[in-house]
């Protein structure tokens, strides 16, 4: 304790204070004093602090200037690795629930988005989640088409289960962990293209646990039969999932904020258990939407389905890998995975407005921005799309977006939904 | 004739002897002048060591602390006549002594531009506007920068003119020449490093140290740095060519504080009449980059130098880099947005936040024209003097007053439409069009930066006492034409009983009451003093919200006042 007081203290003086000016050097013949009476005085009693520029922001500020070469492509997205050339990399970038997020990535020293490219994160909560992640692959992602393999280790220690459907109850809420680790190989093309996506496939561990209690909520198989949430009795699973996505981007900026066009994506993923009992299924959906508007002042509809289907002998789905509504990016007055069923279905509207956007001649080019948007959700579950109701449930609130030039960065808002009012965090693809 | 017009004091310093002055703020009044030391802010230093001024720094102490600074009030080193006496920051031009219109024309410039063959030194990765550095053949060193590939003329157009007409002010600046560069009259050095250009959110150019395969071959510099380039019609591309200065470079000065290892710099720079009145020129220029990192400091070695030990001199004050003024933005043209919103505006997105979108700037509302290519955005169209912003919120020009936007106002509009001309001449357009324009957008943008400064204040300027009566000139009407009038309030503590007066006038002609008696003088000099207030009509009509404020003293024996200084 003691000594995290002194590191906190130091960092405090450090980032507040100035590097102390030498002692003057040895006064050459033909130089004054420097408080000789000839000299140029300052008003008296306003004598000008004589510190040499220092402390944290300063030190930030020239690591920049001397790796960035330019500011404009040093914020957000791949401009950020472009950054941290031939460095360890600080990153958020398998981030995607509350708390510290920190990692390390490594890029190429010459060519600094080609060729090798390798790292390691982590992303971790005191109660919620862990993750860590390490990759290699060709080429950075962010920015160019590339080849990657990841290991992970993910840990989701206090998830939550309502039971299936849009009518199970809000007080039956009970907890579980989930755990998984696996690899996974893909090819990717990064969003800033027309046409992007991946295909690729994984081996992954899957194991429902215990997890953390969340106060009085009695764990998932204290409040369910297996009936009930599919799967409870065979919770620890391997699978092999080869899957794929593909995002066609006709907006005006592809990859970056959205101001005039439409988004059309589709995601498919497969699920082959190697246990003794023979789980299949297929899980796909799309979404599309459509942004209307100015560099300032947008409209955006956006609606998307998702549903999976058994393919085995076995006419289940785990309840754990279920589509599911409720978190950040669908009703988000909810909690995460509220409610949950074989198909889900979602919409919005949302009237955005941007609180700053970088400047550009052409007012639909891509751009950094920070915007605020008032949403209203709308979605619903069912054991298939056509039993979907989309209007089941509602939520509404307002979310605040940071974007980069290549594309979201992050949002966090407030939302009310039917059983009360959720904040949100999220650094995922929101479109 | 005018007898005993106010001592022209623009050599002597600032005394010691001031307390807090009256005001808000600790600027010098015109007593505290004393004409006994010299200004002598070239006195023998050591050489300082290098600054640095980061970007990023510069941009968050601009976002997030209104680009710093501390205290407000009036200019800390005004002169008697509410001026400021030359120096290493400044020395008075045209607004004392007109140039020539060739003289506008020439500005800085000593040379008639590089001397063939060019010699590439380096690559410039500062910066939005990529370039080279280079060396002439006479041994000159110059940094030669581009215009936007299909913006011929744009940048270095601007920057010619800016340049010329901020040197004309009075500031330091480089030597800027539109340069006609032809790729079959150029060398590489043989270190030169390679060039790549990586595609990300922009193009981007990085250095990589230059060893083996690697080093940069002409035909790889000609494909990959000069391609982009469109030639002219004898193949030779244009370009801006800018000499690098005297001296010895020691980084950048900032807009606040004073540099901390100079001892001649001693008024932190926020309160210096000379950079907050800069903002005047700035704004009529739509100098949007005009910050800390677009400055430079050069040491000038003195001539009687040891000849061992450490190099003294003294430190120059420059501002370099135009290429973000009048159309241009350096990489691309100006937009409405420019000059009316900050960078990151913390005051626009609060609106923005509040209002719930619905407060739009008037720049939201101004589709950017079509504009000549060369040319870029530069209009009278949404431009506002009083609220004119850089792209980085500038300490200086926060702390300004309409005292000091008053005086870099006077100086915008010392210049005639000759002399302007003599400027854009020098930007060498292609089409006379595009020089016609920028002259009349000058024209306009300057008469703007008049008409509201000079509304700001009562503008009454050379007081002199003329037979016991004050006379002066009306910066307003001698510019603008009209008829004046002028109501003034006189207070003089010293005599017992006070002596007060007030009135209003026509003429410019003010008879300053005398003391019938004795007066006994007490201990501060300002309470000596008579304080005469003058109000002028503003153009709508009404009094002026700043009285110009006239000090004077009373010389018992020959029974007459003398004017001691002058503040707007």
């Amino acid at each position: 304790m003691k000594k995290l007081a002194t590191i906190l203290t130091i960092i405090a003086v450090t980032s507040i204070g100035v590097a102390p000016v030498a002692a003057q050097e040895q006064r050459p013949a033909g130089v004054l004093p420097d408080d000789d009476p000839q000299r140029p005085q300052p008003p008296d009693g306003f004598q000008a602090e004589r510190k040499k520029k220092g402390g944290l922001l300063y030190a930030a500020g020239k690591y920049v200037d001397d790796n960035c070469g330019n500011l404009a492509a040093g914020l957000g997205g791949a401009g950020f690795a472009a950054c941290f050339p031939r460095h360890w990399e600080p990153t958020a970038f398998y981030g995607g629930k509350p708390g510290l997020s920190v990692g390390l990535n490594v890029h190429n020293d010459r060519l600094r988005t080609t060729g090798p490219q390798f790292g390691i994160t982590s992303s971790i909560s005191t109660a919620v989640y862990q993750r860590y992640t390490g990759y290699f692959g060709w080429n950075n992602p962010v920015s160019q088409p590339a080849v990657t393999l990841i290991g992970y280790y993910d840990d989701q220690t206090r998830e939550q289960f309502w039971g299936l459907g849009s009518d199970s109850d809000e007080d039956d809420r009970s907890t579980y962990g989930w755990e998984r680790y696996g690899v996974e190989a893909k090819v990717s093309v990064p969003r800033h293209h027309r046409i992007s996506g991946h295909a690729g496939v994984r081996y992954e561990e899957s194991d429902i646990h215990d997890g953390r209690s969340a106060g009085s909520d009695p764990r998932v198989e204290e409040r369910f039969d297996p009936d009930e949430a599919p799967g409870l009795d065979a919770s620890r699973q391997e699978y092999v999932v080869p899957n794929a996505t593909v995002v066609i981007d006709l907006t005006r900026n592809p990859g970056g904020r959205p101001t005039l066009g439409a988004i059309i994506k589709g995601w498919w993923e497969m699920y082959s258990t190697q246990n003794d009992i023979p789980l299949e299924w297929t899980t796909f959906g799309g979404s599309a939407s459509v942004h209307l508007g100015s560099e300032f002042h947008n409209l955006s509809f956006m609606a998307g389905v998702e549903e999976a289907d058994p393919d085995g002998s076995e006419d289940e789905i785990l309840f754990s890998h279920l589509p599911s509504l409720g978190g950040s990016t669908t009703l988000r007055g909810f909690p995460s995975r509220r409610f949950r069923d074989r198909a889900a279905g979602w919409g919005t509207v949302a009237y955005r407005f941007a609180l700053w956007r970088g400047r550009t001649d052409d007012p639909h080019a891509r751009a950094a921005a920070i915007e605020t948007q008032l949403f209203y959700d709308v979605g619903g579950v069912g054991d298939d799309i056509g039993d979907v109701d989309f209007t089941d449930e509602y939520s509404y609130g307002i979310e605040f977006r940071g974007y980069g030039p290549m594309g979201h960065l992050f949002g966090m808002g407030l939302a009310r939904g039917g059983e009360g009012i959720s904040l949100n965090f999220t650094v995922s693809d929101v479109f | 004739m005018r007898a005993k017009t106010m001592s022209k004091t623009t050599l002597f310093l600032i005394a010691p002897a001031l307390t807090v002055a009256c005001g808000g703020g600790p600027g010098v009044q015109p007593w505290q002048y004393n004409d006994l030391r010299p200004m002598a802010d070239t006195l023998a230093i050591v050489q300082p060591e290098e600054q640095v001024l980061p970007l990023f720094y510069e941009v968050a102490i601009s976002s997030f602390f209104g680009g710093g600074g501390s205290g407000d009030g009036e200019a800390w080193n005004a002169d008697p006549s509410d001026g400021v006496v030359n120096s290493t920051w400044f020395t008075h031009r045209n607004s004392v002594s007109p140039l020539a219109p060739d003289a506008v024309r020439r500005g800085p410039r000593r040379l008639e531009g590089p001397a063939s063959p060019l010699t590439v030194t380096s690559i410039k990765a500062e910066g939005v506007t990529p370039g080279f550095n280079a060396k002439d053949a006479d041994g000159v060193r110059w940094i030669i920068k581009f215009d936007p590939p299909d913006m011929a003329e744009l940048a270095s157009a601007a920057e010619v003119v800016a340049t010329n007409l901020v040197w004309a002010a009075g500031y330091n600046t480089p030597e800027n020449y539109v340069y006609l560069l032809d790729p079959d009259n150029l060398e590489l050095d043989d270190d030169l490093e390679m060039v790549l250009v990586d595609d990300l959110a922009r193009p981007v150019v990085y250095s990589v140290t230059g060893e083996g395969d690697r080093r940069l071959t002409k035909a790889l510099f000609l494909e990959q740095v000069l391609a982009r380039y469109p030639r002219r019609s004898d193949g030779t591309i244009r370009a801006l060519a800018s000499r690098f200065l005297d001296g010895i470079p020691i980084g950048p000065f900032s807009y606040s504080g004073v540099r901390f290892d100079d001892p001649n710099d001693v008024i932190p720079h926020e309160h210096r009449r000379e950079l907050r009145g800069l903002y005047s020129i700035a704004a009529w220029l739509n100098h949007t980059d005009v910050k800390g990192g677009n400055s430079l400091d050069m040491f000038v070695r003195a001539a009687n130098q040891p000849a061992s030990g450490p190099r003294i001199g003294y430190v120059k004050h420059y501002l370099i880099d135009f290429g973000s003024t009048l159309g241009s933005a350096a990489a691309d043209r100006h937009i409405p947005r420019d000059g009316v919103e900050n960078l990151f505006d913390l005051n626009m997105m609060g609106r923005r936040l509040t209002s719930f979108g619905a407060y739009r700037a008037k720049w939201q509302k101004i589709p950017t024209p079509e504009t000549p290519p060369a040319l870029g955005y530069y209009s009278l169209d949404n431009y506002n003097p009083g609220d004119w912003r850089p792209n980085l919120a500038n300490p200086a020009f926060n702390k300004a007053t309409p005292a000091d936007a008053y005086w870099g106002a006077k100086i915008v509009m010392s210049f005639t439409d000759q002399q302007l001309a003599g400027a854009v001449d020098a930007a060498e357009y292609s089409d006379p069009a595009d020089a016609r324009a920028l002259l009349d957008a000058l024209r306009q943008r300057r008469d703007a930066t008049g008409r509201y400064w000079f509304a700001q204040v009562s503008p009454i300027e050379n007081v002199a006492i003329e037979d016991g009566v004050l006379t002066f000139d009306d910066n307003w009407i001698d510019t603008f034409g009209g008829t004046g009038e002028y109501r003034w309030e006189f207070d003089w503590d010293a005599p017992d009983p006070d002596l007060e007066a007030e009135g209003t006038v026509t003429r410019r002609r003010i008879t300053i009451p005398v003391p019938s008696g004795d007066v006994e003088r007490r201990g501060r000099p300002e309470d000596d003093l008579g304080v005469l207030e003058v109000w002028s009509r503003d153009p709508l009509g009404g009094w002026a919200s700043r009285p110009a404020t006239v000090w004077l003293s009373w010389n018992q024996g020959l029974r007459e006042w003398t004017i001691v200084g002058l503040r707007h």
